[in-house]
């Protein structure tokens, strides 16, 4: 466990100042929509009054009101979130290469350490599994700090105020990440680790038997995505739903764990028996 | 432990913000608007099964829910065990939430319309179009499916009948389902071939009785036919909408035959003389037809009778005009054909105000008969101060039982307070 712990320590450490900046970046673009934002209404507002619509109630039903569920659909907001994601995606693999492409091929010392060889797969996995909470953590507190931000700079007729779960509602991209039901975010964040297990299996396939290993990867992780998605092709195709949604939660928590041990068990046996520097 | 330091403050801050969200932010006061019912007059026992399937909006943010008003309070998703929140059962008929509960293997693959289900003491009975895959929208259909489930020994059967002339028709829909004995009677409306892209389609309703026992249509009988030398027609069962609970038996099905007057666009509408709706009842004990000699001024489908709302419960059609000071009740006996003495329910002005003075669309009130008690609800409370109203009477002495209204609840989350709530159904 401890060598686990120092591994994590270690492989954050690595990436912390790119982590940071993304955070940072994050934060910043989102605030500086508000204010861009902010100003492209009040500046809409002022062309009302211009025309002659002196009356709020007027301009309002012309051109509705402002606030962070507006905001939540627009570029400034999903543009950063999605930077992010496409990084931490990349890292995802990029996080095992790394190890192996270096001046010094580190992965030899990584595979020679008196641990576990598990635990190099565990901790590449915590590692970017942790970066995705925090971002997600962040983005939280973000929310509420942009709708004050709204309402200070807003005039109180023109501001929608709107409490966290309505910004989550009014966005199909928050209400991915923030199911409504810690059960089911849970359920769905699992579902995400097990993705970064596959990729990490795809990974060490490729290493362990270069090109061929690459094809063998790819059809895993084809085989393991095509099982989940058969529970949900069996409700389209069949219009009348045989299974209730609670089943198929339960149908695919069982097989979110099944995969996942299937997943550590064969990286398992690659990172010991083929893998090779 | 220094080593350590990001990681902790990492694991630490996701841990304390995503946790609060889901222990604070997402309780069941920030998830929907909290309501309660306030008593102006009367006993409160009266309304205790009382349970009002309602919906709010919210046009500022775009948002949107469903819940449940009873006695105690509102009752939403973080109210309902977590499987029922998946299933969103609780935000459907109450029939739906039965058959959810008591008999989910029968419910497994068949609609959630309450309509295309009958329900008795030992049975309940299920009729469907039969289709299988969503994008095959181009094959015929011509088979109806049924199902029929013993209660006692949980025991399913299931097979399907042939439509009979199915080529005359372009589509069917199942609008009710009743059982005498071993037969079933699913009664259908039938889209005439070539004339379903019409602004005002022609169709035709029909009662397939079918033999339970054979599993065979023994009788297509056409209800109110499709056009005559004279003219096209329209026909609506009015039964539908008008009932405490779909599944249950009902004696009688009343249709109304309305002509179909195609209008010149879609969006000019078409005068119809109520001299020419012919109102009929079908019984389903005997399947005889006979036509109702009901007056001219309630002809016709509710709906568009607004202020008059139509109920059929057992040998009667019960019709709620809205007057300024009070319901004004007038009863259609079926088995002697004729109208029955008006009554008036007298209410105040104030309370009469919720019913009456309501915007396009939310005008008809909502009403339910059950036993010798009528309720009414109306539809809508908004920050245009309408409010929706209660109120249970006795149909025989016409007195009033029950007056309330819905308010917002100490415990409302001030970001909910001006949403428009809009009351679907009830069931008391």
């Amino acid at each position: 466990m401890k060598n686990f712990v120092k591994l994590v320590r270690f492989e954050f450490n690595r990436f912390a100042p790119i982590y940071a900046t993304l955070a940072v970046l994050t934060a910043l673009i989102q605030l500086i929509g508000v204010f861009v934002t902010t100003n492209g209404y009040l500046r809409s507002v002022s062309e009302q009054k211009q025309s002659g619509i002196v009356n709020d109630s007027e301009i309002i039903a012309n051109i509705g009101k402002m606030g962070m569920t507006d905001f939540v659909n627009s570029l400034w907001f999903l543009g950063p979130i999605m930077f992010c994601g496409a990084v931490l995606m990349l890292y995802s693999v990029f996080i095992w290469y790394r190890d192996w492409l270096g001046k010094n091929t580190f992965i030899y010392r990584l595979l020679m350490l008196p641990t576990q060889r598990l635990n190099i797969l565990f901790s590449k996995v915590t590692t970017i599994f942790l970066m995705v909470i925090g971002l997600i953590a962040l983005q939280l507190v973000l929310l509420y700090i942009e709708n004050s931000l709204f309402q200070m700079l807003l005039p109180t007729a023109y501001f929608n105020y709107s409490n966290l779960n309505q910004m989550i509602q009014s966005s199909y991209y928050l209400m991915m990440f923030y199911p409504t039901s810690g059960l089911v975010f849970i359920s769905r964040y699992s579902k995400g680790l097990l993705g970064l297990l596959v990729v990490s299996t795809v990974v060490l396939f490729e290493r362990s038997y270069k090109i061929k290993g690459l094809i063998i990867g790819v059809a895993y992780a084809t085989f393991v995505q095509l099982i989940f998605s058969a529970v949900y092709f069996m409700q389209f195709y069949n219009v009348m739903l045989y299974l209730f949604a609670s089943e198929i939660f339960l149908i695919s928590l069982v097989l979110t764990v099944v995969a996942s041990t299937l997943s550590i068990w064969i990286s398992h046996r690659l990172l010991n028996k083929k893998v090779t520097v | 432990m220094k080593k350590y330091w990001k990681l902790i403050t990492l694991i630490v801050f996701s841990v304390i913000s995503i946790s609060t969200f889901y222990l604070v932010t997402v309780s069941a006061e920030n998830s929907y608007p909290q309501y309660s019912i306030e008593t102006r007059s009367g006993d409160e026992a009266v309304i205790k099964d009382l349970v009002l399937a309602a919906s709010t909006f919210d046009e500022n943010s775009d948002y949107g829910d469903m819940f449940q008003i009873k006695t105690e309070g509102t009752i939403g998703n973080k109210d309902v065990p977590f499987t029922q929140q998946l299933d969103m059962t609780h935000q459907h008929d109450f029939s739906v939430q039965k058959l959810y509960r008591e008999h989910r293997g029968f419910f497994r693959e068949k609609t959630w319309n309450m309509f295309q289900y009958h329900e008795d003491e030992d049975f309940i009975t299920y009729a469907n179009n039969f289709y299988t895959v969503v994008d095959d929208y181009e094959e015929i259909h011509d088979k109806l499916e049924i199902a029929v489930l013993d209660k006692k020994t949980e025991e399913e059967t299931n097979f399907e009948v042939e439509v009979p002339d199915y080529k005359n028709y372009d589509s069917f829909y199942v609008e009710d389902v009743q059982k005498s004995g071993n037969i079933l009677h699913v009664f259908t409306t039938n889209y005439i071939e070539g004339e379903t892209e019409l602004y005002q389609p022609i169709t035709e309703l029909h009662v397939y009785k079918i033999d339970l026992d054979s599993q065979k249509i023994v009788e297509d009988l056409i209800l109110a036919p499709s056009s005559d030398d004279d003219m096209d027609y329209t026909s609506y069962i009015v039964n539908i909408g008008s009932t405490n609970s779909e599944m249950t038996p009902e004696p009688y099905i009343i249709i109304s035959s309305n002509p179909t007057v195609q209008p010149e666009t879609t969006e000019s509408g078409v005068e119809i003389n109520p001299e020419d709706i012919t109102m009929m009842a079908y019984n389903v004990e005997t399947s005889e037809v006979s036509e109702l000699a009901v007056p001219n001024e309630f002809k016709g489908w509710s709906e568009s009778m607004y202020p008059l709302v139509t109920n059929v419960q057992d040998e009667y059609i019960y019709y709620t005009t809205l007057k300024e000071n009070g319901f004004e009740m007038n009863r259609f006996n079926i088995e002697e054909n004729t109208m029955e003495q008006a009554q008036l329910i007298e209410l105040p002005s104030e309370v009469m105000e919720n019913f009456l003075n309501n915007p396009e669309g939310y005008a008809t009130p909502l009403v339910s008969i059950k036993g010798n008690q009528i309720c009414y609800v109306s539809t809508l409370k908004d920050k245009a101060r309408h409010d929706v109203g209660i109120v249970v009477a006795d149909l025989e002495s016409g007195q009033v039982l029950y007056d309330g209204t819905i308010k917002n609840s100490e415990k409302m989350n001030d970001v909910f307070k001006d949403v428009t709530l809009t009351i679907d159904s009830f069931m008391f």
